[in-house]
């Protein structure tokens, strides 16, 4: 079973605007899943029909074999969420704040010390005093203070310092080692590829690819732009992928021998070259 | 699965929950209708004093032209004057508490948290229930105390149980028809402000008082069962439990229907 089923979900809002079509995607325990998207995209949309806050008008969306909205309430059991919006009672303490929520998920108080500690968070301070950064640290104790099997963070990041942010990681890791299964919604690409296992990305509400991060690493893809005056009808190298050429622009992806490339690139009237590793950033961006 | 014990803790805090989040306002209300009940009670002995005063000829003519100034106790003159305090002020206050707490959450944003755990949407609406069927009790039973207070100050030897208790009752079966009646509006709507919750008593109440004036016209004597209120002006110290029921058993009905239909549509809806 995997901790996180989506399949086939579509939702269309006022019968006119697409909020998600065509998403499908599973989650294993113990694997960082990382969500990507510009705004719109329908990130949100999955996240929070994920939650129970919003009704698919077609296919099949679980947690933990259970239906997200039918069995919303068995499905969200172990589950821990951070919003992209948030917003607390006002008049609480950070600590009573974590104890309602940990109340509403039948849990006990165990771990509000130990993160409180680690993330930095005092306890005493009202949330209505908290700053954007201070509430994403008491959205991400909320959600780990319960101990979930599955975790769901919409922009989790957003608004943390750097040191918070690497604690931050370093729990997400911890937590994969127990067998949590995790999807990571985020605008940052550099964090998705440092900490997810995969990665899905999302456009117009459709999820256009899923590919593994091990795939970036392991393939050594370079990316290959170089401009010259030689005229050249075509290049035939084995490796070459995506190719665009723009005059006496040539832009690629190369996963080939690369003596090969350097002897060809050679032999041509070369105005300028360059060539980097293709990474998340690259294959996000080929999509838009 | 969450326990029962587990689930029994998580419905007291979020019970707990909507009492401290209003608190504040819950306490301005109270104080603000108390006052005014005491005031009004505070001012029976000049108004009997005033009400000696008037010729009987012309007491006469204003009794025939139907106005009721008679009062011979406390008791009377409360019944006759303080209700419209006692049931108005406490159904704008508690209707006002029942959007407060449907609304409120979504408002705020803060419902992302509150139905992403582990209660599911009905048992959260029907913890959000119990707290305005709480309050609604709360504030009638707080409001009783504080009019025998104001009136064994007064004048206790004119204190009659049987019609304030009456009148309590009737003001709590008003105010619980109400409440309910204004939840499952809000169940169907979502980010709403108070307007409904103050519009909606208003209508009745103004609805209760045309009905009143027109009670001679036999056509027009059906409007006293389009209202709630009317049973409370039905009433008469002599035999105060001996009033019309017809609008409340309207109501239970209407109001009944309304729910059932709101909490199905609260469960499917998106937030």
């Amino acid at each position: 079973m995997f901790a996180i089923e989506v399949a086939d979900i579509k939702k269309i809002y006022d019968k006119s605007i697409v909020g998600v079509e065509k998403v499908s995607f599973n989650i294993n325990y113990g694997e960082i899943f990382g969500f990507i998207g510009p705004n719109g995209a329908g990130k949100s949309t999955t996240i929070r029909a994920l939650m129970g806050l919003v009704k698919v008008d077609s296919g099949l969306i679980n947690i933990e074999g259970f239906d997200c909205f039918k069995d919303g309430d068995k499905a969200r059991e172990n589950v821990g969420y951070v919003p992209s919006e948030l917003s607390f009672y006002n008049s609480m303490t950070v600590r009573k704040y974590i104890e309602f929520i940990l109340k509403q998920k039948g849990r006990n108080f165990e771990r509000i010390d130990e993160l409180c500690t680690y993330f930095e968070l005092n306890q005493n301070r009202k949330t209505g005093e908290l700053s954007l950064g201070n509430k994403k640290k008491l959205a991400i104790v909320c959600a780990l203070a319960c101990s979930p099997k599955v975790l769901i963070m919409d922009e989790a990041t957003t608004g943390l310092d750097p040191i918070i942010q690497q604690k931050f990681f370093s729990m997400l890791e911890q937590e994969k080692k127990k067998g949590t299964a995790i999807l990571l919604s985020s605008h940052n690409l550099n964090e998705i590829q440092r900490c997810c296992d995969r990665v899905g990305i999302i456009k117009n509400g459709v999820l256009v690819a899923i590919k593994e991060i091990g795939e970036f690493k392991s393939k050594l893809l370079k990316h290959i732009v170089f401009e010259t005056r030689s005229n050249l009808l075509a290049i035939h190298l084995d490796g070459i992928e995506d190719l665009k050429v723009d005059g006496c622009r040539y832009e690629f992806n190369f996963n080939g021998n690369m003596s090969y490339l350097i002897n060809l690139l050679s032999s041509l009237d070369l105005v300028n070259l360059s060539i980097t590793d293709v990474d998340l950033n690259d294959e996000f961006l080929r999509w838009y | 699965m969450m326990n029962k014990v587990m689930k029994r803790r998580a419905i007291n805090s979020l019970y707990a929950l909507e009492f401290n989040l209003q608190k504040k306002s819950i306490i301005w209300w109270f104080i603000v209708i108390g006052a005014l009940l005491i005031i009004e009670i505070a001012l029976y002995p000049l108004m009997n004093m005033m009400i000696g005063a008037i010729p009987d000829d012309v007491y006469n003519d204003m009794t025939d032209a139907g106005l009721n100034f008679s009062f011979d106790s406390v008791t009377d003159y409360f019944i006759l004057q303080g209700v419209e305090v006692l049931a108005l002020g406490g159904a704008l206050f508690l209707c006002c508490f029942v959007a407060s707490c449907l609304t409120r959450d979504f408002r705020n944003k803060q419902s992302e948290f509150l139905y992403s755990n582990s209660l599911s949407r009905t048992d959260i609406i029907m913890t959000k229930y119990a707290n305005v069927v709480t309050m609604t009790a709360i504030y009638n039973v707080v409001m009783l105390i504080v009019e025998l207070i104001a009136m064994c100050i007064v004048d206790y030897k004119g204190i009659v149980v049987s019609p304030l208790l009456a009148m309590t009752l009737y003001c709590l079966i008003l105010h619980l028809l109400l409440v309910t009646l204004i939840f499952a509006i809000y169940l169907f709507k979502n980010k709403s402000g108070l307007g409904i919750a103050i519009a909606v008593p208003l209508l009745l109440y103004f609805l209760s008082i045309i009905a009143l004036s027109v009670s001679q016209n036999e056509v027009a004597k059906f409007l006293q069962y389009l209202t709630p209120f009317t049973p409370l002006y039905d009433m008469s110290i002599d035999k105060p439990f001996n009033v019309n029921f017809i609008p409340y058993i309207i109501y239970v009905v209407i109001a009944g229907v309304l729910i059932a239909l709101g909490i199905n549509r609260f469960r499917k809806k998106d937030f």
